[in-house]
């Protein structure tokens, strides 16, 4: 009896220790950022993050899609960063986002260091990418991706800790265009897809008619704590717009709802998730009520000005029908710029004509006191023939040039590889500098022309790469206040974090889903931005020529070989004319022939008439005319 | 008097370049596709060069395909000149090449004025006019002095500092060389520039049988019939000329640290994968060329512009100079990359055979297509490339022009040189056969 | 040669053998090659042997569907709108995404000249949406090729394929292809640079029927002469609806004046509004398919070929190809499957081993130290 009763507890315990061994071990969390800009649009920013222990193999996963995971085993992928965007972010009047992307399609991943055969294997991952995400990165392939030298650092952790860049690749596709076939698939890479939780709101018709529109997914490796003792694998999965209300042509104030923007309503959130916040930015709205009231509000370091209200979906956040959560600002709009932001940049085409032309980028430190370090990187597609020694950088203000502190030049090959540029100055307090470099334009082979030839080619986005210091107060200009980044993540990486429930700081937790990204230095963070994309046109050929072009060519060719030919293998000799008369003579002749059997004349008239021809030598010619017309 | 007018077109010349390229002129017409090709183009030296001096192999991108040897030069020139030394070197070398070109064009009358005057027995009578006359060793060299210095092409060539400048200059040495007589010196230093053309534009090595045939021309009399000794030569005149492009070439890898080079240079010439347009008939036969078949016209281009220098060289093995200048123009017709600077070198060179004219035929018709062809090749390339206006079959056009013009002179020239050797031989009249019969004078 | 030894006069064989042994063996060699060559065309006799009409039921097990708009430039809205269209039905009643393969060659519904963003209309005035929230384009853009069209029916695609651009159908598949674009007489316009040709498209069907590829093929096509794209068809089982005969153009329908652009064409418009009144359940043929938008509504005259049909197309539901249903037979026995355990790695799970998946080193992750010195 006793030893059954041991027996069914000692099952019991081993039952539970397996149950709670079975127990779900991933985390997932999702945010929304809202914030209202100055210029009247409303910035939303939606986070859906999950992460699980890292492993070697995901034979199963609980809220991270399995396709994802998938993808990376199969490819010996560490990191993944991939991005869809329509439009361009305006810095002048938005500020920086939280995540930046350039225009159409990047793509860039770290792999691992025993992973053999890299460029099949970056093929075989952008291929598996376009056919989950709908997008044609099965474009993508030596000729346009390259290794970034100093910039597209990992993000997360790194394998042995040194850094081999060769193991990195990196591309754009800035014809990219994003539609809701790129949103489907990614809505339901979510742990709740779009039925409940905020994957609700993602309405492709308002998130696609927005001034910009980004999707991402992030995949890094990351420590689950500060002394880095449980490492695991972050999935994030955003999407970012910037979105005009409606109501802002008939009023000049912003009255905004997430009902009149994403013409969804909002509810509990996802089950599935241990965390689903909204979170609405109320610093830059002074005038500007909000509703309902926040579950509660986060407060800004003090540099900063402002406040975060925080409504938890989980706890019982209720929402009146029809008004949902939005904002109304009770003074008029100031139409002007978010905030002067610290370093912009844009970039044109310089030249005229399809024969060479330039790359002009005009950056711009508005800063009074702080001179600015960047890193740009330009990858400009091997079509373009580039003068690695026409590079140079200015500054617009008096003309001087700016020393290059560090540059990296890759000569692209036809057809193989793009032209990598990657440079690294100074751009002086309060100035704006030219970065300039001239190309010759080719001409490619007809097949190599796309479809609608004259429409031209996309030249990808310049990445410039920013870090600013923290103690100028630079890091607080941004859009977001530092502390989101530990609630949600993004590019801020400040080493002082905060908890997810307090009002204050603490200066060593993590947040629940593991954000600690890494222990860099205390100093900065870290900014990358995107330039236009450019239109360039090739000169084309015309596309109906090929049998024509061959002819000719050819015939050209012939009229060289033919009488060379015949001068060296033939001597000059003299030919006599009656026994070889000329070609057209013959020609005459047999023509005369024939006319006479015509006319009604016997043939033993023209037998003799020819028979007289034959003994009469010279004068050949006047001879046959005589008997011709004597007949 | 002779000293005068030869300093005075040397200045002029040398003015003319210096002062159009000091102004402004340059920048205006700069990277015009008929002067500067890929092969020959400045801009690409001052791409390669800089990349060689940060450290990176120019030849691993697809744009610099100059000889590692040029590289080397022009970074020691850089040290040592000034970029305005630089710009002056290309006057220079146009002038000295123009004096060059003098003195061949007079040794090879002089030469020709002997070897006709001995042979005077074996030609027909009534003939004495067309042998050339004693006043050409006076005119003749003076014309291909003026020809060369005030031909647009090369004043062009040299404003647009293209290569073909250095071509050029190595091509006349061979020829002054090769015509200097008998010595070993000139024999070596004649191959020696061969080698050095070939090691810089590839497809000279095609001259090397009938600069073998002219280095033969002038030895002496009874070794000409042994067979051992023209083995003999053959062996010799190949060994060295191949022995000093293995050289340059093995010196050139020593030097980049890899073969790279090799598919820069040579892989280049050979499958001409740069399509930017010039006045050749290769870019727009390659844009427009199915993908099956790109591999075999590729070869059947090369072998074209091979396969005329063994024939040419032995059809015409008594006159090996005019089969230099043959070779010289088929190679520029028909070459991948060719450029003014080719075509105004070898059109330098026609006025000594000036006595060919008078049995040409065309030249009416190529003039005009010259003409022509030089005013209409920029303004249908402005419409087409920066206008827009017109497309790529225009330029396409024009190109076939001007080289069917090309293909006229060549054959042209060729065939009044053989008609010129048959009514030496034969007499004037060529209308009438032995029996007095009418006749015609043709190739059978 | 002489006769000494051979007491019988020549060519008088040995008493007793009626038969020359060289003679006997190229006459058995000459009935065995012709046996061969009638028997191997026994099979090919006996697949078109069978009359039209005389098999009674469907077979199939699964449905795929192709849906192809070959036109660019935005004055070709309507193709768009016509795939769109067919791709709802089609989804509607019951295939899944993953077995639709839906290739549009330009980019309507985020198209800058849109008014409306993320919207593909087909009907001006009841404003159905046809592209909607639950679109998964598989080829978009310059994919849309005619090499990746006949690599996609044929399997061939280059290794590395995701799964989603691939038709993965067996031979219980019923395939239903739709193609619309600027065509002529025996061509369709691919992208307005290229071309496939009636011969190839008969050329791709017979490669799908060798390699077991389809059972049968519903192949219906909306442009200018379009019958002319199935008159060459010469594989069995392939039923071929098109908007006109040879010689005639297709219409369009209506346009809209906000957009701009012609909407929908004429026979998928009314193709469309018999299809809307389908159910899984319905009971129409393809017969009644045929029927659908005479000469009176659709100015040109639809034709359609079903002689390659082993049935008859009154038998024939539309459901079977448009649907998503298939033949369930019940099975009386028991299938064990194996357990499922986390720690239990299945070596077939593994992509990239081909041994014991090897564990990382945990360990030796490590951060890296300072990723914002560009040293």
């Amino acid at each position: 009896m006793r030893g059954a009763f041991l027996f069914s507890v000692l099952i019991g315990v081993v039952l539970a220790v397996s149950a709670s061994e079975k127990r779900v071990s991933d985390t997932s969390s999702e945010e929304l950022f809202i914030s209202p800009l100055k210029t009247g649009h409303v910035y939303l920013h939606f986070k859906f993050a999950s992460s699980t222990p890292l492993k070697a193999h995901y034979a199963h996963t609980d809220y991270l899609p399995k396709p994802v995971v998938d993808i990376l085993e199969k490819h010996s992928v560490d990191e993944l960063h991939v991005r869809l965007t329509q439009g361009v972010f305006r810095h002048s009047k938005w500020g920086y986002p939280i995540l930046s992307a350039p225009t159409g399609g990047e793509v860039w991943a770290w792999f691992k260091p025993d992973a053999e055969g890299l460029p099949e294997k970056w093929k075989g991952l952008t291929n598996s990418l376009s056919g989950l995400l709908c997008a044609t990165f099965s474009k993508i392939d030596t000729a346009n991706s390259l290794s970034p030298k100093w910039n597209f650092r990992p993000e997360g952790l790194v394998p042995g800790g040194n850094l081999n860049s060769s193991l990195s690749r990196y591309s754009m596709l800035p014809g990219e265009n994003v539609c809701t076939e790129n949103l489907t698939p990614w809505k339901k890479l979510l742990p709740c897809s779009d039925r409940a939780g905020l994957g609700r709101l993602l309405n492709s018709i308002k998130l696609l008619s927005a001034h910009y529109f980004s999707l991402s997914l992030d995949v890094t490796p990351v420590c689950a704590d500060v002394a880095c003792s449980q490492k695991r694998l972050a999935i994030e999965i955003t999407a970012t717009a910037v979105v005009a209300p409606g109501s802002l042509q008939d009023t000049n104030q912003l009255n905004w709802s997430i009902r009149d923007l994403l013409e969804m309503d909002l509810d509990t959130g996802c089950p599935l998730t241990d965390k689903s916040h909204i979170l609405v930015d109320q610093s830059s709205q002074g005038q500007m009520v909000f509703w309902p009231s926040s579950t509660f509000t986060l407060t800004h370091s003090p540099s900063a000005k402002g406040r975060i209200a925080v409504y938890d979906l989980k706890h019982n956040q209720t929402w009146e029908k029809s008004r949902g959560l939005g904002g109304k600002s009770t003074a008029r709009l100031e139409h002007g710029t978010e905030r002067q932001p610290i370093i912009s940049a844009h970039r044109f085409v310089a030249g005229y004509g399809q024969q060479n032309g330039g790359i002009r980028c005009v950056i711009e430190n508005t800063h009074p006191t702080a001179a600015i370090t960047v890193s740009y990187l330009e990858m400009l597609p091997w079509f373009l023939r580039v003068y690695f020694h026409t590079i140079r950088v200015k500054s617009l203000v008096d003309g001087r040039p700016i020393p290059l502190l560090k540059s990296h030049f890759g000569p692209g090959r036809d057809r193989l590889a793009p032209h990598h540029i990657e440079v690294i100055f100074t751009i002086p307090a309060a100035t704006t500098v030219e970065f300039g470099v001239d190309f010759d334009f080719t001409l490619l082979k007809w097949t190599e022309y796309p479809p609608d030839a004259h429409r031209g080619f996309d030249v990808p986005p310049a990445v410039i790469g920013v870090k600013l210091d923290q103690p100028g107060g630079q890091c607080g200009d941004f859009i977001f206040p530092a502390e989101f980044s530990q609630l949600g993540g993004g590019q801020m990486r400040d080493t002082a974090t905060a908890s997810s429930d307090g009002q204050k700081r603490d200066t060593a937790t993590a947040s629940s889903d593991g954000q600690m990204r890494d222990t860099a230095t205390a100093s900065g963070c870290f900014l990358r931005l995107y330039t236009e994309p450019l239109l360039v046109s090739l000169p084309t050929p015309d596309f109906s020529m090929p049998y024509n072009v061959i002819c000719m060519t050819c015939t050209v060719l012939a009229l060289a070989f033919g009488p060379i030919h015949a001068l060296t293998t033939k001597n000059f000799k003299l030919i006599d004319l009656a026994e070889n008369p000329p070609l057209l003579e013959r020609v005459k002749r047999k023509g005369q022939l024939l006319l006479t059997k015509f006319r009604k004349t016997p043939p033993a008239v023209v037998v003799v008439a020819a028979e007289e021809e034959d003994d009469q030598q010279p004068d050949v010619h006047d001879e046959d005319v005589k008997n011709s017309d004597s007949e | 008097m002779e000293l005068a007018v030869l300093v005075g077109a040397a200045a002029a010349g040398f003015a003319l370049r210096s002062g159009l390229i000091f102004s402004d002129l340059p920048k205006l017409v700069s990277q015009r596709v008929e002067f500067s090709v890929p092969t020959n183009s400045w801009q690409r030296v001052l791409e390669g060069s800089f990349l060689y001096d940060s450290g990176v192999d120019p030849y691993s991108g697809d744009i610099f395909h100059e000889t590692p040897l040029c590289l080397v030069l022009f970074a020691v020139l850089k040290k040592r000149i000034s970029c305005f030394g630089i710009d002056l070197i290309f006057p220079v070398l146009d002038v000295v090449t123009a004096f060059l070109l003098f003195f061949f064009a007079r040794n090879l009358v002089q030469d020709t004025i002997v070897s006709e005057q001995k042979a005077k027995e074996k030609h027909a009578s009534g003939t004495s006019k067309l042998l050339v006359p004693f006043a050409d060793i006076v005119t003749v060299p003076r014309m291909v002095l003026l020809w060369y210095l005030f031909n647009p092409h090369i004043i062009g060539s040299c404003l647009e500092k293209t290569t073909s400048v250095f071509t050029n200059f190595l091509l006349a040495a061979m020829l002054l060389s090769a015509s200097q007589g008998p010595s070993l010196l000139s024999r070596l230093s004649s191959l020696f520039f061969l080698a050095l053309a070939t090691y810089q534009t590839l497809y000279m090595f095609l001259l090397f049988p009938a600069l073998h045939l002219y280095l033969l021309q002038n030895a002496p009399e009874k070794c000409r019939s042994s067979r051992k000794f023209h083995i003999a030569r053959l062996v010799i005149h190949l060994g060295i000329f191949g022995g000093i492009l293995a050289a340059l070439v093995i010196g050139s890898s020593v030097i980049m640290g890899s073969w790279s080079f090799i598919r820069g240079v040579y892989g280049f010439a050979v499958f001409a994968p740069d399509l930017t347009p010039n006045i050749g008939l290769f870019w727009y036969f390659f844009t427009e060329m199915f993908e099956q078949f790109r591999t075999f016209f590729t070869w059947i281009f090369f072998l074209n512009i091979c396969i005329y220098s063994v024939p040419v060289s032995i059809k015409l093995r008594h006159d090996p100079p005019f089969a230099i200048f043959t070779l010289l123009s088929l190679i520029t017709i028909f070459k991948p990359y060719p450029s003014y600077g080719d075509v105004g070198f070898y059109l330098s060179l026609f006025p000594i055979w000036k006595r060919l004219y008078p049995h040409m035929r065309q030249s009416l018709v190529v003039v005009v297509m010259l003409l022509v062809a030089a005013v209409l090749f920029p303004i249908l390339w402005k419409l087409w490339i920066e206008v827009g206006s017109a497309n790529a079959n225009f330029f396409y056009a024009i190109t076939l022009v001007f080289v069917a013009s090309q293909v006229f002179f060549v054959t042209d020239i060729m065939l009044a040189h053989e008609k010129r050797e048959w009514h030496l031989m034969n007499g004037m009249k060529s209308d009438v056969d032995a029996n007095g019969k009418a006749a015609e004078l043709l190739l059978d | 040669m002489s006769n000494a030894g051979n007491p019988h006069p020549p060519g008088f064989s040995r008493p007793g053998a009626f038969y020359n042994l060289p003679k006997l063996c190229v006459t058995i060699l000459l009935i065995v090659l012709l046996m061969s060559v009638i028997l191997s065309w026994l099979p090919v006799v006996a697949q078109v042997a069978a009359p039209p009409g005389s098999k009674t039921t469907s077979h199939h097990t699964n449905n795929w569907a192709v849906i192809v708009c070959t036109s660019r430039f935005w004055f070709n809205y309507r193709h768009v709108a016509n795939a769109l269209s067919m791709y709802r039905s089609v989804k509607r009643l019951g295939i899944p995404d993953s077995q639709i393969i839906l290739m549009l060659a330009d980019d309507m519904p985020c198209n800058a000249r849109n008014p409306r963003p993320g919207s593909v209309f087909n009907n001006a005035r009841q404003h159905i949406d046809v592209y909607g929230d639950d679109v998964e384009v598989d080829y978009r853009g310059y994919e849309v090729t005619v090499e990746n069209f006949i690599r996609l029916l044929t399997g061939r695609l280059p290794p590395g394929t995701p799964r989603s651009k691939q038709l993965l159908p067996d031979d219980g598949s019923n395939i239903f292809i739709y193609m619309t674009g600027h065509g002529g007489d025996g061509f369709l316009k691919f992208q307005d640079n290229e071309e496939i040709t009636d011969v190839e498209l008969a050329d791709a069907f017979q490669q799908m029927w060798e390699k077991k590829r389809y059972n049968q093929i519903l192949f219906m096509i909306d442009t200018c002469q379009a019958a002319s794209m199935y008159k060459k068809h010469y594989s069995p089982n392939i039923v071929s609806i098109a908007s006109s005969q040879v010689g005639q153009d297709s219409y369009s329908h209506h346009h809209d004046t906000s957009i701009g652009v012609y909407v929908i064409d004429r026979y998928t418009y009314y193709a469309l509004e018999f299809l809307e009144k389908i159910t899984q359940t319905s009971k129409k043929s393809l017969y009644d398919l045929f029927k659908v938008c005479p000469q009176s509504t659709c100015i040109s005259t639809p034709g359609h070929r079903s002689d390659l049909l082993e049935r008859r197309p009154e038998d024939i539901l539309v459901t079977e190809f448009l649907s998503g249903n298939r033949e369930v037979k019940p099975t009386h026995f028991t299938v064990k499957l194996p357990d499922t355990d986390d720690r239990d790695v299945n070596v077939s799970e593994c992509f990239s081993c081909n041994k014991e998946p090897s564990k990382i080193d945990l360990e030796n992750y490590k951060i890296y130290s300072d990723p914002f010195v560009f040293s």
